[in-house]
């Protein structure tokens, strides 16, 4: 008989007459896949949104030549006239502000502000043309304007041109004026032109604005500053042999970069969040693999005889692997095609979920603009189909191996074979020996920065305790059977039949309950990491929040970090008779050792005697002129304990500093470097360090009534300074809000962890009744009444949740160590106080036992449903 | 039914299916047997000696007519209530041992007793008692696939005895047996028979094996085709 004809009766027809196993296996194969391709799609998109916002802003720019500090006084452009010999220069200011004149501070979610953003870019048009890809129209004007004519519209500090995207979306005219905030200050900007779909206009889709350079500087406080000066080279040119000439041409304190590179440093600012994700997709690979071996498990047990049928009319060994396998093919195909479009759905509400999440606000937008555009593309498809088939084929080997050499006699006989104590302990050493190879990968330094040999440790701790499985499963049954007396004496004939069923299919149940158990262990790993770390920023935030008030601009968030204070705000605190102190950090983001790290400034002798600090060690020396204090994520990042001296990029030139102390910092895994405002200003030529004050910390006379004073700055300041003036209760609130926000993604992961151990407790249940079918039925003959076989199957539920629920908590606290101490510190640079969150587990616990006891209603309901006179009937066929 | 009746089955009829593949197993068969007596169904393949025993054993209900046992009426029973009947007055040996595969000899044994909540002491003593009884004493911790088939057997017989039940049902008792074994597996349903006044019911294909009961019944196509009574029995073998 021919293959597809056998395929057909043997594999089609019974998926079609077994619908429930065919729906469960399908939806778990569709439930990974779906997973699995709302994570490609999630990180592909943000990654490259990312990059072609970056791309586009870029135009046709060869080089960037940008401060080695960041941004640079505008007196050096002068000093560029060597470089215009390679080509066409032209300096630009790019920044950011929030669109309309509403209340941002009453308008806030997970602290932030909720405005619409704005990527605006300040030009010298002149010089800018030939470098980016405009197309401006002018009202009434529909062809294409010169250089000369943009210029002319953009006269005037107060003139933008926006993109038409954003007028037809805000139903804006050219002539409109519309409210923007830059830093704390709002201002009204007259609309002078259009910008067409197309080049930059297409930055954050379509939410970019077109200024002059001058305008700009004063608009976003930068005046006598350049952010960078974009290079297109004469064709002649190539720009990799030119860059270090140009490099040896520039003043000291400038650098030449590929513009690239300045989105290969903001792909590190995304890597939590794709982190989280990728998290997500080792579970979804998980599930694939455990469901189809479920599933093709189920159908083997379920055609013990049919199998044996096809053998004696002279089917080879080899026919009935291939029709198993294909059928796993099957099931496979017909999950992607159940996941795919499910995946879809999936990824742009994790994308919009996970945006309020990403420490970025900028990427935050990017990636809520990116979650409606998403968008499967063939090679997702063929990617899924490479990995998904492969591991169905690889999940379905086992149990179609065993169909290929089942013997009849097994079949008589009966599966009463237990597995020999020699073969458990085998398993065990084997998990031991893993769980030791586990323990010393965690000892490995980082590759390439990241934690490569971290992650393979993981993987050896799943694998030693999947290994242990089989032990931990007889152990319990073990243990509940000579127990079940005290338990529950009235149910304890159903609890030892379930164990001794249990028992009795240790081989087959141990790779089930492995599966589940690497699965939970996920969820009690990522809740332990969370747990553990939250606990560790409430003790540092209770520690750090010093200060009565707290004040900012609504543009200061970690992305848009160059928003300011202005110094009316200062005037009107300093001034205020019950304020006794006030401390000022500035940040601004400084290119490091292919990284961008944050440069703080602050009053440091006046902080770290203030601001409580915790420090790791050692504590904090004299602070001298060449000294800084470094957070333990720049610590880590680079290898720089105290006492050591870095090398920093400052305006004149490269310097060095000594590391006084190393002190704790959860508010950002860039690596902060803390330095003194007078260093500060002797290596950064900033004329008023006070002018890049992001944040003042206010301390009031103690007997001051703290809502009186704020509600006095407020009044004071009016509605044109768009400030937060927060509480430290508040700001510790919101600091909480966004660290739940921030691991928001990770509830999905543990929502997926219990349905898929339900779903595989249910599957497993089934698939151990169809083999278990005529000892079920003997059950019932000698009197066991369909409740109590019923009972009987809801005991084995929940037992296979629990062993599978304690096996999870095992691996998952090793894995949790490993993310805790290996992972998150090379990755992060953060150390976590490691705690272990009980109520959490038990509560987990308990929904796993419940959900495994609801999905074992159903193989339980079978159960009590099967013929028992089958049995007999059998023994006369 | 007489007073004496002790399981009296009047007027059963079975049918399967329906429509065109209907199929009528039992076609209004009558049958009584009396405490303590040994009754053996003889009858070709598909007959529907089986299908008696079944509804006999309050393993199954007839389509039509009535069935009580020791003066309860089976046929009006739910699944439930069926299947207490059956704990604790009916026991069953059948060809193929029928037995656990994952629990020992005493658990299997000890298995009906504690479904009916019978407490765990009792239960075992009971079950060692009837392995006892039919030799298996030094095989009770194993698993029956530890075990030969006449011992497997024996251990059935022992799960049977476990409950003292009232009415035991051998459906094909020595079916998978050899000849040794069978009639050591005869002689012990026989004993118990005499000794603990059981009624048995046992059908069987063999000659031989019927002619230990002291009734025959012989069933063709879902009919009694004729009676023997002990006086034409032959003596066992």
């Amino acid at each position: 008989m021919s293959f597809p004809r056998l395929f057909n009766q043997f594999v089609l027809r019974a998926l079609l007459r077994e619908k429930t196993r065919t729906t469960i296996a399908a939806l778990g194969v569709g439930l990974g896949v779906a997973v699995m391709i709302a994570i490609r799609l999630a990180n592909v998109s943000v990654t490259e949104t990312f990059r072609a916002a970056v791309d586009s802003v870029g135009g046709n720019t060869s080089l960037r030549i940008r401060g080695a500090a960041g941004r640079f006084d505008e007196q050096l452009f002068a000093a560029l006239d060597p470089i215009r010999s390679y080509g066409h220069l032209s300096p630009v200011i790019e920044a950011y502000a929030m669109v309309g004149d509403g209340d941002f501070r009453s308008d806030t979610i997970d602290g932030f502000p909720r405005g619409e953003l704005l990527h605006v870019l300040g030009v010298d048009v002149l010089l800018d043309f030939p470098l980016r890809d405009y197309e401006v129209l002018r009202v009434g004007a529909t062809e294409k304007q010169s250089a000369r004519e943009a210029l002319r519209l953009l006269d005037g500090s107060r003139s933008i041109i926006l993109t038409e995207k954003f007028l037809r979306r805000h139903e804006l005219r050219v002539g409109d004026e519309v409210p923007l905030t830059f830093g704390s200050l709002t201002q009204a900007f007259t609309i002078r032109g259009v910008l067409l779909d197309r080049g930059p206009a297409q930055t954050l889709d379509g939410n970019f604005a077109l200024m002059d350079i001058a305008a700009a500087q004063l608009a976003s406080n930068r005046l006598g500053f350049l952010d960078h000066v974009d290079v297109l080279l004469r064709p002649e040119f190539s720009t990799e042999d030119i860059l270090a000439d140009i490099q040896l041409a520039l003043p000291k304190g400038l650098v030449a970069e590929l513009p690239d590179a300045t989105s290969g440093r903001a792909d590190t600012m995304i890597a939590a969040f794709q982190f989280n994700l990728s998290a997500l997709s080792a579970v979804a690979l998980i599930v694939g693999l455990f469901l189809i071996y479920n599933a093709v498990a189920m159908s083997v047990a379920a055609r013990r005889a049919e199998i044996g049928m096809l053998q004696a009319v002279g089917a080879g060994r080899r026919m009935v692997l291939s029709l198993f396998l294909t059928e796993a093919v099957f099931m496979a195909v017909v999950g992607i095609a159940v996941g795919l479009p499910a995946g879809r759905l999936l990824g742009s509400a994790a994308v919009t979920a996970t945006a309020q999440t990403v420490e970025t606000f900028y990427i935050a937008a990017i990636a809520e603009s990116s979650a409606s555009s998403l968008h499967l593309t063939l090679t997702d498809i063929l990617a899924v189909v490479c990995i998904v088939v492969p591991l169905a084929l690889m999940a379905a080997l086992v149990p179609a191996w065993e169909a290929a050499t089942v013997q009849p006699v097994d079949a008589v006989r009966g599966s009463g074979k237990r597995l020999s104590p020699r073969a458990l302990a085998r398993a065990a050493m084997a998990g031991l020996l893993s769980l030791g190879l586990g323990w010393l990968l965690t000892f490995g330094k980082p590759i390439g920065g990241v934690p490569i040999l971290g992650f393979l440790a993981e993987i050896a701790l799943m694998l030693g305790g999947a290994l242990l499985t089989p032990l931990a499963l007889r152990l319990v049954c073990a243990g509940v059977r000579s127990v079940s007396h005290h338990l529950l004496p009235a149910r304890r004939t159903e609890i030892r039949l379930a164990a001794s069923n249990m028992e009795g299919e240790l081989p087959r149940l141990s790779v089930s309950v492995a599966a589940l158990g690497i699965s939970l262990s996920m969820m009690v790993a990522i809740a332990v990491m969370v747990g553990s770390f939250r606990e560790t920023v409430v003790y540092w935030l209770d520690s750090a929040l010093s200060a009565d008030l707290s004040i900012k601009p609504v543009m200061q968030t970690s992305a848009v970090s160059e928003a300011r204070l202005s110094r009316r705000t200062f005037d009107v605190v300093a001034n205020d008779t019950d304020v006794v102190d006030t401390i000022w950090f500035g940040a601004r983001q400084l290119p490091y050792q292919n990284r961008n790290i944050r440069l703080a400034t602050t009053e440091l002798e006046k902080t770290l005697e203030r601001a409580r600090l915790i420090f790791k060690a050692p504590p904090i020396e004299k602070i001298t002129d060449d000294s800084v204090v470094v957070s333990e994520s720049f610590s880590l990042l680079f290898d720089s304990p105290a006492g050591t001296s870095i090398e920093l990029p400052t305006s004149k030139g490269s310097s060095s500093f000594q590391i006084a102390g190393v002190y704790y910092d959860y508010a950002s895994n860039q690596g902060t470097i803390l330095m003194d405002a007078a260093v500060f200003r002797q290596h950064y030529g900033e004329k008023d360090p006070l002018l890049t004050a992001q944040t003042l910390a206010v301390y009031l006379r103690p007997e001051a009534d703290i809502e009186q004073v704020r509600s006095r700055i407020l009044g004071q300041l009016g509605p044109d300074e768009q400030i937060y003036c927060v509480t430290s209760r508040e700001v510790r609130a919101e600091a909480l809000k966004i660290f739940e926000s921030t691991f928001a993604v990770t509830y999905a992961l543990q929502f997926i962890a219990i349905l898929v151990a339900g779903m595989g407790v249910a599957s497993t249940l089934i698939t151990l009744i169809y083999k278990r079918q005529k000892d079920i039925g003997l059950l019932s003959l000698i009197g066991a009444t369909g409740k109590q076989v019923r009972r009987v199957i809801v005991i084995e539920a929940v037992l296979l949740g629990g062993v599978s629920q304690l096996v999870g908590i095992f691996i998952g606290i090793l894995l949790a160590m490993v993310l805790i101490f290996v992972i998150n510190v090379q990755s992060f640079g953060w150390t976590i106080q490691f705690l272990l969150p009980v109520q959490f587990i038990i509560q987990s616990t308990l929904l796993v036992l419940i959900a495994s006891g609801l999905f074992g209603l159903y193989p339980a309901i079978r159960a009590a449903g099967v013929d028992a006179l089958q049995t007999v009937r059998e023994e006369h066929a | 039914m007489s007073d004496s009746d002790f399981l009296h089955a009047e007027n059963v009829t079975k049918l399967y299916g329906a429509d065109t593949a209907r199929h009528e197993a039992l076609r209004g068969i009558s049958f009584a047997a009396e405490r303590g007596e040994f009754v053996a169904i003889r009858g070709p393949s598909g007959c529907g000696k089986s299908t008696l025993l079944h509804i006999l054993g309050a393993m199954d209900s007839p389509t039509d007519g009535n069935v009580w046992l020791n003066g309860r009426r089976l046929d009006t029973l739910g699944l439930d209530e069926l299947a207490i009947v059956r704990r604790r007055y009916v026991g069953f040996i059948f060809q193929s041992f029928n037995l656990l595969p994952t629990l020992t000899v005493q658990e299997n044994v000890s298995l009906p007793l504690l479904l009916d909540g019978v407490a765990d002491r009792e239960a075992s003593e009971r079950s060692i008692s009837a392995l006892a009884d039919v030799g298996l004493q030094s095989r009770t911790q194993h698993l029956p696939s530890e075990l030969s088939g006449g011992e497997m057997q024996r251990a059935a017989i022992a799960r049977a005895l476990a409950i003292d039940p009232d009415l035991v049902i051998a459906d094909e008792p020595t079916g998978s047996l050899d000849s040794a074994n069978g009639l050591r597996v005869l002689e012990l349903l026989a004993n118990l028979n005499a000794t603990r006044n059981i009624t048995v019911v046992m059908a069987t294909h063999s000659a031989d094996a019927a002619a230990f009961a002291k009734r025959v019944l012989h069933v063709k196509d879902g009919q009694i085709e004729k009676e023997e009574g002990a006086d034409v029995l032959s003596s066992p073998v």
